[in-house]
């Protein structure tokens, strides 16, 4: 019987799983959309309000379209953004290289030697691999300006089970204006509902005091 | 011989048990996540002054696939404490290459990237599986084949002092 007991509670210990409680949405609302499920994520660079602004859109297309188009917007304007990278001493990315060979993959440790910019063109170089993955990706990159000045960028990620004809993209995109969602079958959901949302940062700050 | 029989059913049978257990779905908010006893989360710096640094977050065993949130919120809440800590306001992760901001990939909010990283779902359309099974593929998050492995979840981010209008950043004061 001892024995039985042993080797019943091994095989939970085996099987077991250390979390197994998910977390739920909660929020629903109603929607027409036909597709099965999608999610949009709403990015803004700059934390300012965007009534007062006029938008242009730069790029609307393809994720991985979206990364060549990145790739040459940051290479041009790189000089721009590099004050911690410039601070960063070689033998420091010579440790930041070792703890990401698998990521930075074909970088070279001699290509870093002119510290700073290198690096961060080794960054952004990087290719991604999105094709990998079994969803659909598409993005809408818009330029907010004031006087002719870009102020901010916004970028609406949408990550869907099937490909999404034209018409109902551009649906999505003008339908959605400053939150992120996750829709679901026919039916819409926040990603997280706006009262735990923010009854998280109120715990979180909390707790730092 | 008995014995050994008898084991093996019912291993086979708590097994089948272990399982059911954890079918049940039970709802929870998202400042209620039940944590372990060995979720730990750790801070590396990767530079000289410390504006490239390494937050990684384990729980020991295999990590259930929707829990794995817990191993993203707790990784990016110990990152934006850093930043802070260091008197910074704005980083932007640059490893995984997955998710990383440097080379464009535009979420940076703790609620969009779980969401991203472990989609969730509160009953099973058509497409549920692929959108689960985004985890594996993202390969930003390093779940273990059985429990006796630790589950991980590791980034590397840089510390960017005054950000353009184009630079995807976190805003430490606003995620």
């Amino acid at each position: 019987m001892k024995k039985l007991l042993i080797a019943s509670l091994f095989s939970l210990s085996l099987f077991g799983t250390s979390i197994d409680k998910p977390f739920m949405t909660k929020e629903m609302l109603d929607n027409d959309l036909e597709t099965h499920e999608y999610q949009i994520f709403f990015t803004k660079t700059n934390d300012i309000a965007l009534d007062n602004l006029t938008p242009k859109v730069i790029f609307t297309g393809k994720l991985t379209d979206y990364y060549d188009f990145f790739k040459k917007d940051m290479i041009k304007n790189l000089n721009l953004s590099t004050e911690t990278l410039t601070t960063a001493s070689t033998n420091a990315l010579n440790t930041v290289t070792d703890s990401m060979k698998n990521n930075l993959g074909q970088v070279t440790k001699d290509s870093l030697k002119n510290a700073g910019q290198n690096f961060g063109v080794a960054l952004i170089m990087q290719p991604i691999s999105i094709g990998l993955f079994g969803d659909d990706h598409y993005v809408q990159v818009v330029d907010y300006y004031e006087n002719d000045i870009p102020k901010t960028r916004v970028i609406k990620y949408i990550v869907s089970d099937e490909a999404l004809p034209n018409e109902e993209l551009e649906m999505i995109y003008n339908s959605t204006n400053d939150r992120s969602y996750h829709f679901n079958r026919g039916k819409t959901a926040t990603a997280f509902s706006q009262k735990d949302y923010f009854q998280f940062r109120k715990t979180h700050n909390r707790s730092q005091q | 011989m008995r014995i050994f029989l008898f084991s093996t059913i019912m291993i086979l049978f708590f097994a089948g048990c272990s399982q059911k257990i954890s079918d049940k779905v039970q709802n929870y908010s998202l400042y209620e996540i039940p944590k372990t006893d060995t979720t730990k989360s750790t801070v590396e710096n990767l530079n000289d002054n410390g504006t490239i640094f390494k937050v990684s977050t384990s729980a020991n065993g295999k990590v259930e696939k929707k829990g794995a949130m817990l191993l993203v919120i707790t990784t990016m809440q110990k990152t934006v404490e850093e930043t802070k800590r260091k008197g910074y306001r704005y980083f932007q992760v640059i490893s995984p290459t997955t998710i990383s901001n440097a080379s464009g990939f535009p979420i940076n909010t703790v609620a969009d990237l779980t969401t991203f990283l472990v989609p969730q779902s509160d009953n099973v359309p058509e497409g549920y599986n692929g959108m689960i099974n985004a985890i594996e593929t993202h390969s930003a998050i390093d779940l273990p084949l059985t429990i006796f492995g630790t589950s991980k979840f590791e980034v590397v981010v840089r510390i960017v002092e005054e950000p353009k209008y184009y630079d995807i950043v976190w805003d430490t004061n606003k995620y």
